[in-house]
């Protein structure tokens, strides 16, 4: 045996790997070799080295392992499962409509010819707000009258009940610029424009600021708001309120607490309970996406509500598949990444969101232009020199600042190097093919353009 | 219970069959991504990336009774994403601080004399500085206690060539450390 051939069998006796086939020769030849011996020796030592050197590194892996445990059990990830391709195709569903049937440039019509046209109410009461938007029949009792049909644009006075049948969704226009959207299956009274009580069913407020406050009435439990867009659904056991922007104030004959903005709280039989937030918070308003889809595509909640829905697609991907598998998708996934970047979802992320900028700069096709300009505003300097280099990529341009100045640039010359590209943009879209010349890019500054433009 | 059934039990809805799963392959998933990265400390935070991104993904794993191999391919592809990201911030490896060195050495099997610490730290530096077809074998071995065999089949090499590249691994390093050893002594005497 030669000691070339003996130093794998050292090796392998040391794993306990060595064949009995080979053992003889091997034993036979460490007895001769004074070399080898040594040299199994020292490997015996350092192998005794190498397993104290990763005690603390398996430690270590049994640590995350255990964490990795805690963090499953503590957010139920299962029941998230359940729910997120749920959302996701309510999402992927709402945007869909929203594109294809372009609802906002259809005219509501009521559904039926003997719908009360205009005024609903008797000059004599008091009105505090019209039916702005349904999505079927909607049924007013007013004081001391019958139920009847209401048309849209129907005005509404103090004290008027108000209820939707199944599938049936609306909202009110309320005079002090309230919205109220009252959900199917639901009754209300509209006491005033600031106070509703909610016998059954479920309700959306986007409350305007006024010096007096907002309620939502429900038995024994009142939500008071001051400035804030919320949810209340009403059960015959359980009511549950979900604070979407600002925060409100629940009394009950037990208890009363402030719930600040993105919390859910359920109470029933006195107890309040807080829920698993942003998850249960998109879930439980869900149903106001069937009365954004009356709106008009320029709607600031609408646009907000399809960038959110993006950014969310977005976050599924960036959370599940690596870099390259979004890659893979090509510049499908430039709109949702970008939206993502922006969105309050990805706050805190830096890593996901320089890596999205890095993707959306590898992918994006000339049409992605605008996106890639929109995000040289970014706040971290490494999104906006991801930005920058897809823009150079595509445009064989920097307009005289490389991506090193877009990464460290102070905010005002950033400022300007974003208008010069708006203004680029503006003349000279239309040399790339597939880009409609009449494509808006809100902003566009007038400075002038650098010299090195294409 | 085998990873497969595990697998079936957390999709219809047993959460608490992940922590098994997890346990048993947190070990090797911290091997692939120590061994890709060449720093503990980024490793750590990997494969808890890995194990969290492994349980959102398990909708998408077609055979249960690969989920091992499976995780792994998420782990190597979460590296390579880190080692990309790190490469465009242009800062050099080289030019980062040790990965170890706030890290204690104590605990069952590590070692409290200063001296011994100082040797084990050494040793692991030098383990990351290996070629990575050495260092990955060598960290599977000793953060899994793996056979050649199951070596075999998670690197898609022969036993043979485990043996090889194990023998390589530790030979290197005792020139390597060895030689830092006579560097130490002569510059002491000089």
């Amino acid at each position: 045996m030669q000691c070339e051939e003996s130093l794998n069998l050292i090796s392998a006796r040391i794993d306990r790997e060595l064949p009995a086939d080979d053992r003889l020769r091997f034993e036979a030849h460490l007895a001769e070799c004074a070399d080898c011996r040594a040299t199994a020796e020292a490997m015996q030592l350092q192998d005794a080295q190498l397993i104290r050197a990763f005690v603390p590194r398996r430690q270590a892996a049994a640590s995350i392992a255990g964490l990795v445990a805690a963090q499953v059990t503590t957010v139920q990830r299962p029941r998230r499962a359940w729910w997120a391709p749920v959302f996701i195709s309510a999402a992927a569903g709402f945007l869909l409509a929203v594109l294809l049937f372009q609802p906002w440039k259809k005219v509501i019509e009521p559904e039926k010819s003997d719908f009360v046209k205009g005024p609903t109410t008797a000059p004599a009461l008091v009105t505090v707000g019209g039916l702005d938007i349904a999505t079927g029949a909607v049924e007013i009792q007013l004081p001391g009258g019958q139920w009847q049909p209401m048309a849209t644009g129907g005005r509404v006075p103090e004290g008027a009940r108000v209820r939707t049948g199944r599938g049936v969704r609306c909202e009110f226009a309320m005079d002090d610029h309230s919205q109220v959207r009252v959900d199917q299956n639901t009754e209300i009274v509209i006491r005033t424009s600031r106070h509703i009580e909610l016998a059954r069913g479920q309700v959306w407020s986007s409350v305007a600021r006024q010096p007096t406050p907002f309620q939502i009435a429900m038995a024994d439990t009142t939500v008071t708001a001051v400035g804030t867009r919320f949810d209340v659904k009403r059960d015959p056991d359980q009511i549950v309120l979900a604070v979407v922007e600002g925060s409100t104030r629940v009394k009950t004959a037990e208890l009363e607490q402030l719930v600040p903005e993105g919390r859910v709280l359920k109470i029933a039989g006195g107890r309040a309970t807080e829920l698993e937030a942003r998850e249960v918070l998109e879930n439980v308003t869900n149903w106001t996406n069937e009365i954004l889809m009356k709106k008009s595509p320029d709607d600031p909640e609408v646009v907000a509500r399809i960038n959110d829905l993006l950014a969310h697609l977005a976050q599924e991907k960036v959370e599940v598949l690596g870099a390259n598998e979004i890659r893979a998708l090509g510049d499908h996934c430039v709109i949702p990444l970008t939206r993502y970047i922006q969105s309050p979802r990805s706050r805190g992320d830096e890593f996901k969101r320089q890596e999205a900028a890095r993707i959306i700069a590898d992918v994006a096709q000339p049409w992605c232009i605008p996106y890639l300009i929109e995000l040289l505003s970014d706040k971290d300097g490494e999104v906006r020199a991801a930005a920058a280099e897809g823009l150079r990529r595509l445009t064989g341009t920097t307009l005289g600042r490389p991506s090193e100045e877009w990464r460290r640039g102070l905010s005002a010359d950033n400022d300007s190097a974003v208008r010069r590209w708006k203004q680029w943009w503006a003349e000279h879209k239309g040399r790339y093919p597939g880009i409609p010349s009449e494509q808006e890019n809100s902003g566009t500054g007038n400075l002038p353009v650098s010299g090195e433009a294409a | 219970m085998t990873d497969g059934e595990l697998v079936r039990r957390v999709l219809s809805g047993d959460t608490a069959a992940y922590d098994p799963l997890v346990r048993r392959w947190a070990a090797r998933v911290m091997a692939v991504c120590h061994a890709r990265v060449g720093r503990s400390d980024a490793a750590e935070d990997l494969a808890q990336e890995t194990l969290l991104r492994g349980l959102r993904a398990l909708p998408t794993l077609s055979d249960p009774d690969k989920f091992g191999p499976w995780l792994c391919g998420i782990a190597t592809r979460t590296c390579l994403d880190w080692l990309k990201a790190a490469a465009r911030t242009e800062i050099s490896m080289s030019a980062l601080p040790p990965s170890h060195g706030g890290e204690s050495f104590e605990g069952n099997g590590g070692a409290k004399d200063p001296e011994r610490q100082d040797e084990i730290r050494r040793l692991m530096t030098e383990v990351e500085r290996l070629p990575l077809p050495y260092r990955q074998v060598l960290m599977h071995y000793y953060y899994d206690d793996c056979t050649y065999r199951q070596l075999a089949e998670q690197l898609g090499v022969s036993a043979a060539t485990v043996n090889a590249r194990l023998t390589k691994a530790r030979q290197m390093l005792r020139e390597r450390l060895g030689a830092g050893a006579s560097a130490a002594e002569n510059s002491d005497a000089m």
